[in-house]
């Protein structure tokens, strides 16, 4: 703890409140604006199946994020090799490229005449508007957040941890799960809870791959895309109950979530 | 010859350590002293496996390990900060390597009670690592090594993060590995009065090189270079020109003052005296000079003066405290001058 006095202490305050005004302002105006009607919002069967197949899309990003990303982390904390830059600045395509542009790479590398697309095809697999299609987009575009959050706590350890219990007879696969796992094993629920709010926010990307995807017997629109339709077709205030009613869901089970985190 | 390491060389950004041999026998406690940064971690973690050498050989009982995996060394490293493993309890520590191993629960458990008793720590076994003291996990270190029966024990500054009244009981603990589990200890650390408390033989290491191996007796009063010299507690190293006497040699330090000393040596030398061999005197005669006191610091057993003389500064242990500006006698005893040949007539590099 540090303590702050005078003029630079009032201009943290003010530089704070200003940022959290940001923040919350929009939020609470959309809630208080749909509140009312946040029932109705949650009685439209398209709407809660539109949520469905969003969580579902969001859950499995998270849960490819965090078994495939999680080793990966592991090897990025803790290796050093040729062209790991390249390596790291790939991972942070998906955060800097407009992501209708990564769903027109989705495309081309899955979906087309190139590349592994007639290999797929072929295999019956197609990714333009199917469950499928549309985890593999989002598992691109917020992987990468997983993977940083993972990183980032590993490189906190020493590595003497993991020599120490090396030398006591433990494999890399054993300390990795025994010693490694147990101490980042918050950080990778957090990455895994980052991945996923951000596989539920995704819509650009998925406009181009899958802007409905065939779930439970019937074409349904992810919640973005559903919420952006809308807008089109009805204007600000016909959507204004949808985007609360998502808006409070992802909250919940943000905070919901991170309570449970916090006490384990 | 237990453990031999073979003209050893590693590249670690720009750091190396540079043609590193060094033997271990079965029961020895051999500590690597050294500055920091001077690659007495890098040694232990490369005979521990973490670090591939460029070129070199280590070999345990003749049998080349230089490629082996840590886990398929036998070498059990223990290192400088408590690296417990989250949210095991001491038991769970301890137990680790075993498990590890495959080795079955009731053999784990006879092993484990086994260890406990030797190391005095069997009423930590339930208790989570965080609530220990720095004595406690560093005993929990050691019965976490030990328990593997490894053939080598790699110590990395084991008594950095204890406090001065444990150190005592964990130096006894250490000193009696050896013998009591057939093994030998390579110990690295900084501190020399550590060194000369532990060791059974002292390597010094310089800028990732071995400058010195010996005693010891042999490493703390006849070191045979400046930095070694420097390392183990020799406060004034004044340089100067060494002519040979009947008795032993004269130098002649740069402000023009003159040391004798029992040592037969000539040409450019450093002389050197401990700080306790410096005597507060009265009268006149060999190596008894007049000088002021310059500087007074409180030290566990007296007082520490720095005395100018004629712009050369000694440093003495005295039993009473000395006013600062105070003009003081002292003598050196010609036995108490230590020479050694300065870097240019023995290519020993200076760092000092």
């Amino acid at each position: 703890m540090i303590e702050f006095n005078g003029k630079f202490k009032a201009f943290l305050f003010f530089c704070s409140a200003i940022t959290i005004l940001f923040f919350i302002y929009p939020i609470l105006l959309i809630i208080a604006l749909g509140t009312k009607n946040l029932i109705s919002a949650l009685s439209t069967g398209s709407f809660i199946a539109s949520v469905d197949v969003t969580f579902v899309i969001a859950t499995a990003a998270a849960i490819i994020s965090v078994l495939v990303g999680t080793p990966f982390a592991y090897l990025l904390a803790r290796s050093e090799f040729k062209f790991k830059e390249v390596i790291e600045a790939i991972i942070d395509i998906p955060i800097m490229v407009p992501h209708v542009v990564v769903g027109i790479m989705i495309v081309l590398a899955f979906s087309s005449q190139y590349g592994l697309g007639p290999f797929l095809q072929g295999l019956g697999i197609n990714m333009i508007d199917t469950l499928i299609g549309a985890i593999v987009t989002v598992t691109y575009l917020s992987a990468t957040y997983s993977i940083r959050v993972t990183e980032t706590s590993i490189k906190t350890i020493n590595p003497d941890i993991e020599l120490t219990a090396r030398t006591l007879g433990s494999s890399p696969a054993f300390t990795f799960i025994h010693v490694i796992v147990p101490r980042i094993w918050k950080s990778i629920a957090n990455g895994a809870l980052l991945t996923w709010a951000r596989a539920v926010a995704e819509v650009g990307a998925l406009l181009v791959v899958a802007y409905y995807v065939y779930f439970n017997g019937n074409d349904v629109y992810p919640a973005s895309i559903y919420i952006y339709e809308g807008f089109q077709a009805l204007g600000l205030a016909g959507v204004v109950k949808y985007s609360a009613a998502l808006l409070v869901i992802v909250l919940v089970i943000f905070i919901v979530y991170r309570f449970i985190l916090k006490r384990l | 010859m237990l453990l031999q390491l073979l003209n050893i060389n590693l590249t670690l950004g720009n750091f190396k350590l540079n043609s590193v041999t060094l033997n271990v026998d079965q029961q020895e406690y051999l500590i690597i002293i050294g500055r920091t940064a001077s690659g007495k971690t890098t040694i232990l973690k490369t005979i521990a496996g973490a670090y591939r050498p460029s070129s070199g050989k280590i070999l345990i009982d003749g049998s080349d390990i230089t490629t082996l995996p840590p886990e398929r060394r036998s070498i059990a490293y223990v290192s400088q900060i408590f690296s417990s493993f989250d949210p095991m309890n001491v038991r769970g520590n301890i137990e680790f390597g075993l498990r590890a191993r495959g080795v079955p629960k009731p053999e784990r458990t006879q092993l484990i009670n086994g260890v406990v008793k030797d190391l005095g720590i069997e009423h930590l076994l339930d208790r989570m690592p965080v609530t220990l003291s720095g004595g406690e996990q560093q005993r929990v270190s050691l019965a976490r090594a030990l328990v593997t029966s490894p053939k080598i024990l790699l110590l990395d500054e084991p008594l950095s993060m204890i406090d001065p009244e444990t150190k005592g009981s964990i130096i006894r603990l250490l000193k009696a590995i050896p013998e009591k589990y057939n093994i030998p200890v390579v110990h690295v650390t900084h501190e020399w009065d550590e060194a000369y408390s532990l060791a059974s033989r002292i390597a010094v290491i310089n800028q990732g090189r071995i400058i010195e191996v010996g005693d010891p007796e042999q490493i703390f009063n006849e070191p045979r270079s400046y930095l070694t010299a420097k390392l183990v507690g020799f406060y004034d190293m004044h340089k100067g020109d060494a002519t040979l006497t009947d008795s032993g040699s004269t130098i002649k330090l740069e402000n023009g003052l003159e040391l004798k000393s029992r040592m037969k040596i000539n040409g450019s030398v450093y002389a050197c005296v401990r700080p306790e061999r410096i005597k507060l005197s009265t009268g006149d005669g060999f190596n008894t000079f007049e000088g002021r006191v310059v500087d007074v610091f409180r030290e566990r057993f007296g007082f520490r003066i720095i005395i100018n003389i004629k712009n050369i500064e000694f440093t003495a242990l005295v039993g009473s405290m000395l006013p600062r500006g105070d003009v003081v006698t002292i003598t050196i005893p010609e036995d108490s001058v230590y020479v050694i040949p300065a870097p240019e007539s023995n290519g020993v590099p200076i760092n000092g």
